[in-house]
């Protein structure tokens, strides 16, 4: 692959290199020639220039001596025209040595232009004394016309004109006689250039052919190497789909020998399917008008080993091609690609951890589910299933072994599932199961005892057994009216239901619930701007010694007078307050305002003199950095003594950051401050972890009071056990939820001294706590329900 | 071997094939010995540099300064220069009827004939024998003293 990549990006540039060679060698070629005719041109024009002045030289030696004779004629009395000899004597000598315009033919009126008859000095020499004798001849004929035979000095003048005539003869000839010569040599010249430019051309001719094959050759070399090294398969077919030509990289993909496959059958290394998907395109190709088309086809080629490697051909027809006349097929080998592709399919529709659809997936699956029920006339369930207490995990024993559990609870959930039905992490840690085709309420019941059923077992997470239960929300379609969207939020409320109403159960969604989220919505936005507008009140509850009756101490448990909607309890806010960070400033607030009301009623009323008061920490405002200063702050702010300051942790936020989280709990204990334990028994704390903490006192949950006064209950033995071990640790314990006399007298049997519930008082509005501080000491054995009667 | 020095190669080839054309250099005459007389033509004339010298061994050097071409004969006569016989057309000398020493039949104008001679004491006359050249004047004496 790699190799065949470089070998491409390495030969482009050699092949335009090749280009430019040929060019230049044509180019200079081109030249060589043009300069060779152009030479032949001028040359046999100057010599056809050289043959009219040589002829016109020539007939100057005939003139001069008809001259001669037509002058001698004359002074015999025959009629001549020696001036008309004269004349042209005259033109035709100063032609030749200047150039101009002569008689074609002795005698004629047609005229020929002629250059100078050379350049030559010798040349111009032997013409300028031709002309010299020529006009000395003239002279002399001039004086033989005036005279008759006879005369006087006749004979004299004659003999002159005879010798100047052969004079002109002599040097007229000489001229001929010299630019014949000078011709020949420049025509043997022209011949030797001639001679020397056809070679020349020739050897130009075949350098430029030597080059050209050579050039040739290399491209040949180079498609070789391409074709040899590629790890693209090139394959040429005949008509009837037998290998004509194979390169040699099919060895690498199909591991025969490229020789071996020649004269095979292309189709038999396909499977069938591909094999007769192929033929179809082949002969689609064939077919095809364009006799340029390609066509592209994926399909797998059975390797010798019995494995298959996906490719993928463009197919070419090159069947007219008289240099390939058959069907070429350029193979690339695409396993690792498609690998690659199904592998991101894969994680496009699916949770990479557990393994589950996701939420696209699940969406589009109820998509469907829904479009399908609306067809039918059936009905889909969709279920949003949460972990209870996951955040704690996570937070607590960190992502990985929040992951584990992720893992493990996806695993149990496919368990319970059918094959038919959708089961989908949707994000975090709630997961989506859609039933299809006639859900009901009571297979939708059925299906949801399961998957809690399921969860009642512990898991095991790096070697710790964990109680991870499930909140479940249920939405069923009503036939042609539902949507994805409504049916997910539906399910989504309907889990919020079941989580508020005390998780590790189910609720199905009732139209009223969408109202209650709504209010939901409605509190994350209203909750920012409460504490700055001081919407907040802190109410109080007495913790009461069940000897006396009086009220040790108040646990103060913060309310919120919203503007529309009336007070509201902590389950309706408190868990979005955590969600946003809200409780931080709001839970210091409430501290804030606990200490200063316990200073003041410290002060107010004597039997309160030594009251303490509790006041819940959340989870998040243990994990604060500077929450010991902040507590510090406080106390000294409102003057309390520390040791009148109880603050309340739950088991899951001790169970986070451990270490640290001992830490500040000791600071705290420095400061003077009591620890207790909320909800005690229902979180996963095991006694020996109670150990590592600097705990004072055990808040029993509220859950073993409401079943301690039942027939058949072990929760008496439950919370006798609790108290015996919080003596031996030497720790108080404070029953919570006591609402009637029995639960009180169990309590009392069980060890238990101190406890708070509506038996003794509801949380009061601190004006309405003077009237309890005095109706105590009025009357302190006087613990009627009428005080808690109102909810 | 690199693709220039290929390149050098095949130039100097072709510079080879074209040597081979080339004509061969020509080699220098030897030079005669004897006395040298400068002789000049020009058109119709014949000028000697000396108008004796001794008698054997003499160079004659025959300088053609004239445009035409010119011959050039020597004979042996006591006839004067410009009595000469003349042939049947009246235009040139009729050689056969005098003692011929020696001649230059072409002397091209611009060049240099040399025409070593023995001569024996006597008088000689140069001409030019194209026709109308002698009667034009194209003649000289030439005395010949015996030797010492």
């Amino acid at each position: 692959m790699v190799k065949g990549a470089a070998g491409r990006r390495l030969l482009a540039p050699g092949a335009l290199h090749l280009d430019r060679r040929i060019g230049r060698t044509l180019a200079v070629y081109l030249v060589v020639i043009t300069v060779i005719v152009g030479y032949n041109a001028r040359a046999i024009a100057d010599q056809r220039g050289s043959a009219l002045s040589v002829n016109v030289a020539a007939r100057q030696r005939a003139l001069a001596e008809r001259y001669e004779k037509d002058v001698i004629l004359t002074t015999q009395g025959i009629q001549a025209d020696p001036g008309e000899d004269a004349q042209q004597l005259l033109a035709n000598a100063d032609a030749l040595l200047h150039g101009g315009d002569v008689q074609a033919v002795q005698g004629a009126d047609e005229e020929i232009h002629i250059r100078p008859a050379s350049h030559d000095p010798i040349v111009v020499a032997k013409l300028t004394e031709e002309s010299r004798l020529i006009e000395e001849l003239i002279a002399a004929g001039d004086d033989l016309y005036a005279m008759r035979t006879g005369q006087p000095g006749y004979q004299e003048q004659l003999r002159n004109l005879r010798i100047v005539g052969a004079q002109v003869t002599s040097i007229s000839n000489d001229a001929v006689g010299q630019m014949t010569r000078e011709t020949e040599s420049a025509l043997a010249r022209l011949v030797a250039v001639v001679i020397m430019l056809g070679v020349l051309g020739a050897i130009a001719a075949l350098a430029m052919a030597w080059f050209l094959r050579r050039t040739a050759a290399q491209r040949a070399a180079q498609f070789r190497s391409l074709v040899h090294n590629a790890s693209d398969l090139i394959t040429v077919l005949d008509e009837t789909g037998m290998i004509r030509y194979q390169s040699p990289s099919a060895e690498q993909l199909v591991g025969v020998r490229s020789e071996e496959l020649i004269g095979t059958s292309y189709l038999g290394l396909l499977d069938e399917n591909d094999g007769s998907r192929l033929l179809s395109i082949l002969a689609d190709l064939a077919t095809s008008a364009d006799p340029t088309a390609s066509a592209t086809a994926e399909y797998r080629l059975r390797h010798e080993d019995g494995s298959w490697r996906s490719v993928e051909s463009i197919v070419s027809d090159q069947v007219s091609d008289p240099t390939v006349k058959g069907l070429v097929l350029n193979t690339r080998d695409v396993t690792d690609r498609k690998l690659l592709q199904e592998e991101l399919a894969h994680q496009a529709f699916h949770d990479p951890l557990t393994g589950l659809s996701n939420r696209a997936v699940f969406r589009d699956r109820v998509d469907h589910a829904l479009a399908r029920a609306a067809r039918i006339g059936s009905r889909s369930a969709v279920f949003l299933l949460d972990l209870d207490g996951f955040k704690t995990v996570n937070d607590s024993l960190g992502h990985d072994a929040g992951d584990q559990l992720l893992v493990a609870a996806a695993q149990r959930l496919q368990f319970q599932g059918r094959s038919s039905d959708t089961i989908a992490r949707i994000g975090g840690d709630e997961f989506g199961i859609l039933l299809e085709d006639d859900a009901d309420e009571t297979s939708a019941r059925a299906m949801a005892d399961r998957l809690l059923a399921a969860f009642s077992v512990p898991f095991e997470v790096r070697g710790r057994e964990l109680f991870v239960r499930a909140t479940i929300g249920i939405a069923l379609s009503v036939a042609g009216e539902s949507n994805t969207d409504e049916m997910i939020r539906n399910a989504d409320t309907a889990m919020y239901a079941a989580k508020a109403a005390g998780k590790a159960r189910y609720e199905f969604f009732r139209p009223f619930m969408h109202a209650r989220a709504l209010e939901r919505f409605e509190v994350q936005a209203d909750l920012e701007q409460a504490l700055i507008r001081h919407e907040f009140v802190v109410h109080y509850q007495p913790i009461v010694d069940f000897e006396s009756g009086r009220a040790l101490g108040v646990e103060a448990l913060v309310r919120w007078n919203h503007p529309t909607r009336g007070l509201l309890g902590p389950l309706e806010f408190i868990h979005i307050a955590e969600d946003t960070g809200v409780i931080v400033p709001l839970g210091l607030w409430v501290l804030g305002e606990a200490c200063r009301q316990t200073v003041a009623w410290r002060a107010e009323y004597p039997e309160a003199s030594d009251l303490r008061v509790s006041v819940n920490l959340s989870t998040r405002q243990l994990l604060e950095p500077d929450l010991v200063p902040r507590v510090r702050q406080i106390l000294e702010a409102s003057e309390l003594e520390p040791a009148a300051l109880t603050l309340e942790l739950t088991e899951g936020s001790l169970m986070q950051k451990i270490e640290e989280t001992v830490t500040k709990l000791r600071a705290l204990k420095e400061l003077g401050v009591r620890l207790a334990i909320d909800d005690f028994g229902t979180g996963s704390s095991s006694l020996g972890y109670l150990q590592r903490f600097p705990i004072d006192i055990l808040k029993i949950d509220r859950s073993f009071v409401d079943g301690i006064a039942a027939l058949d209950s072990e929760d008496p033995a439950l919370v006798r056990a609790i108290v015996e071990m919080a003596k031996t640790l030497r720790l108080e314990t404070v029953a919570e939820g006591i609402e009637e006399t029995e639960q009180l007298d169990e309590l009392r049997s069980a060890g238990c001294r101190t406890g708070q519930g509506y038996l003794f008082a509801r949380p009061l509005h601190p004006d309405a706590m003077g009237a309890f501080f005095n109706k105590v000491a009025d009357e302190p054995l006087a613990m009627t329900r009428s005080d808690a009667t109102a909810p | 071997m690199d693709r220039d020095a290929r390149n050098r190669i095949r130039l100097s080839l072709a510079i080879g094939v074209f040597a081979l054309l080339l004509p061969a250099a020509c080699s220098a005459a030897p030079q005669p010995k004897g006395q040298v007389v400068d002789i000049t033509l020009s058109d119709f004339h014949i000028d000697s540099a000396t108008a004796s010298v001794a008698g054997g061994d003499v160079v004659l050097q025959v300088h053609n300064g004239a445009p035409a071409t010119h011959e050039f004969v020597v004979v042996r006569t006591n006839l004067p220069a410009d009595g000469l016989p003349l042939g049947p057309d009246g235009l040139s000398v009729n050689e056969d009827w005098l003692d011929g020493v020696g001649e230059l039949n072409e002397v091209p104008a611009g060049t240099v004939g040399t025409l070593p001679l023995q001569l024996a004491p006597g008088r000689y006359v140069f001409f030019c024998n194209l026709d109308g050249h002698y009667l034009g004047g194209m003649h000289a004496v030439l005395e010949v003293s015996p030797d010492g």
